[in-house]
């Protein structure tokens, strides 16, 4: 059925209003936000302020939560390592290289320190004895291969303990080879040094167990800079080579250890030891050795801006714990001049329990000078003389000169050393020829 | 008395000269290290201590982390 006309005309009046309502009607809403908005323009701007505010609130809320939960995280680290026990290591793991030195074993004490130290000092030893010359590969016995560890508690109002271990390991010691014995000389295992407990004090410090006696070193002070290469100890380079006899041809029975020596006192023992607090560089220390002896020495160290001295001096008795020696008196002084020029000078005298020998004398020099020719480190010289009479048997004259050359080589905590000696023995009765000994090696301190 | 046992005298009494020069005052000491021992200062790997540390109190490890971090 169809519209009438008139019907139609209002129809698409009315399509065509709606259609001008419709899109009329948002920019009336517009206009009306407008003109509203103008009046509430004060109250949106604090508003907005306000949220601002409140964001830098939040934010500032959120540091301090993040920071607590640091702070407790590592309340939690404290307390899990307090609660592991004192003798388990830490483990570390995955550190790089260029991690800090955070120590790898802890301690549930917090004021200790162990420290461990060592060197190793190798070389080859050509002797000649007057009839043959040989080769021979050496652990220096100037200073052993060896290996230490030092434990110390830290003072506590001077008081303070500790502990001191320490062995050698020397294979093919320089003092013990000769021609009848050119290798695998020694037992292959660890000899005792030290092994001993002391306690410090404002009163001075005690030493409990094995290690050096008041008058060890007492002989052997010297500032050269050439220990490693020689010193009084004179055996310590070839002195358990036999000396060769041209009357039968043949090696003697003797060998410089049995005719030299330093009498540098009682050596390291089973012992307690009193040492005084030091005053003025000077000290003086005493100790009892298990089976009787004993000894007393005064040590003294002085410096200034021209000279640097070091005397050391000593009286020992080693009771029953020699069939042989009664007593000692023996000292040694070292002086070292700020030009390098050194001078070093040793003497002793022992009386024997058997009687009627002679008393047996000790005696030694050395000249030294030390200076620096190259980039490498110092370097250091000396000549040495040594004399000993009436040691073996009465009559005795042994005599030993030496020359020492060491360089030092600081970036790499070596030196290298080069140094001659000769052995020469005086025996009625005997012509034996001087034993020459060169020896050259490297210590390496680790 | 041989000859060398008055040396060992004169030295001794030398020595004690020098005690009391010491003792006199205006003094410095310093540490001697024994001729056998080894010698002090840097070691090859134990670097400017001469000494691996197995362990050491708290305030010695801060100040070697520091010297370490400061390398």
């Amino acid at each position: 059925m169809r519209s009438k006309p008139e019907n139609q005309f209002f129809e698409a009046v009315r399509l065509l209003l709606g259609a001008v309502v419709r899109s009329l009607l948002p920019c009336l809403m517009i206009v009306g936000l407008l003109l509203t908005g103008s009046a509430q323009s004060v109250t949106a701007a604090s508003i907005e302020e306000r949220l601002q505010a409140l964001e830098q609130l939040l934010q500032q809320e959120r540091q301090k939560n993040e920071a607590q939960a640091k702070t407790i995280e590592q309340l939690q680290d404290k307390l899990d390592s307090m609660a592991m026990p004192a003798t388990q290591p830490a483990v570390v793991a995955g550190q790089g290289a260029a991690a800090p030195a955070k120590p790898v074993v802890e301690s549930g004490n917090d004021k200790v320190s162990v420290q461990l130290y060592g060197q190793l000092n190798r070389g080859v030893l050509v002797v000649d004895d007057g009839d043959s010359t040989k080769s021979y590969q050496v652990d220096n016995d100037n200073s052993s291969t060896r290996i230490g560890l030092l434990g110390s508690v830290v003072p506590d109002e001077g008081w303070g303990i500790g502990t001191k271990f320490e062995v050698d390991f020397e294979s093919n010691s320089s003092s013990e080879v000769n021609q009848d014995d050119q290798n695998g000389v020694g037992d292959n295992h660890f000899k005792e040094r030290w092994a001993e407990i002391f306690v410090q004090s404002p009163y001075g410090k005690l030493s409990l167990g094995q290690g050096d006696t008041a008058s060890n070193n007492t002989s052997e002070v010297d500032l050269s800079g050439t220990t490693v290469a020689g010193y009084s100890d004179l055996n310590a380079v070839a002195g358990g080579m036999f000396f060769y006899d041209d009357d039968t041809k043949d090696l003697s029975g003797t060998k410089p250890k049995d005719v030299f020596s330093n009498f540098d006192g009682l050596s390291r023992d089973d012992r307690i030891r009193y040492d005084t607090p030091e005053w003025n560089g000077l000290s003086l220390a005493t100790s009892a050795i298990s089976g009787g002896g004993g000894d007393v020495a005064l040590r003294y160290s002085y410096k200034n801006d021209q000279f640097k001295l070091a005397a050391a001096t000593a009286y020992s008795n080693p009771g029953s714990t020699s069939s042989t020696i009664d007593d000692t008196l023996n000292g040694s002084v070292s002086l070292l001049h700020s030009s390098g020029l050194n001078l070093t000078l040793a003497g002793g005298v022992r009386d024997l329990k058997v009687s009627g020998r002679d008393d047996p004398t000790f005696f030694y020099t050395k000249l030294g000078y030390r200076t620096s020719v190259c980039k490498l480190g110092d370097t250091a010289f000396s000549i040495d003389y040594g004399n000993n009479d009436d040691v073996s048997v009465d009559g005795d004259e042994a005599e030993s000169f030496g020359a020492q050359l060491v360089q030092y080589i600081d970036k790499w905590a070596t030196e290298f050393y080069l140094s001659f000696r000769n052995y020469d023995l005086d025996r009625s009765g005997t012509d034996y020829e001087d034993v020459n000994a060169l020896l050259s090696g490297l210590r390496v301190k680790f | 008395m041989t000859c060398l046992a008055r040396m060992t005298v004169k030295l001794l009494l030398i020595v004690a000269a020098l005690f009391i020069f010491g003792c006199g005052g205006g003094s410095q000491s310093f540490e001697y290290h024994a001729a056998d021992d080894p010698p002090p200062g840097p070691g090859l790997f134990s670097g400017s201590d001469g000494t691996f540390t197995i362990y050491r109190s708290e305030g010695e490890v801060e100040a070697v982390e520091v010297e370490c971090l400061s390398q």
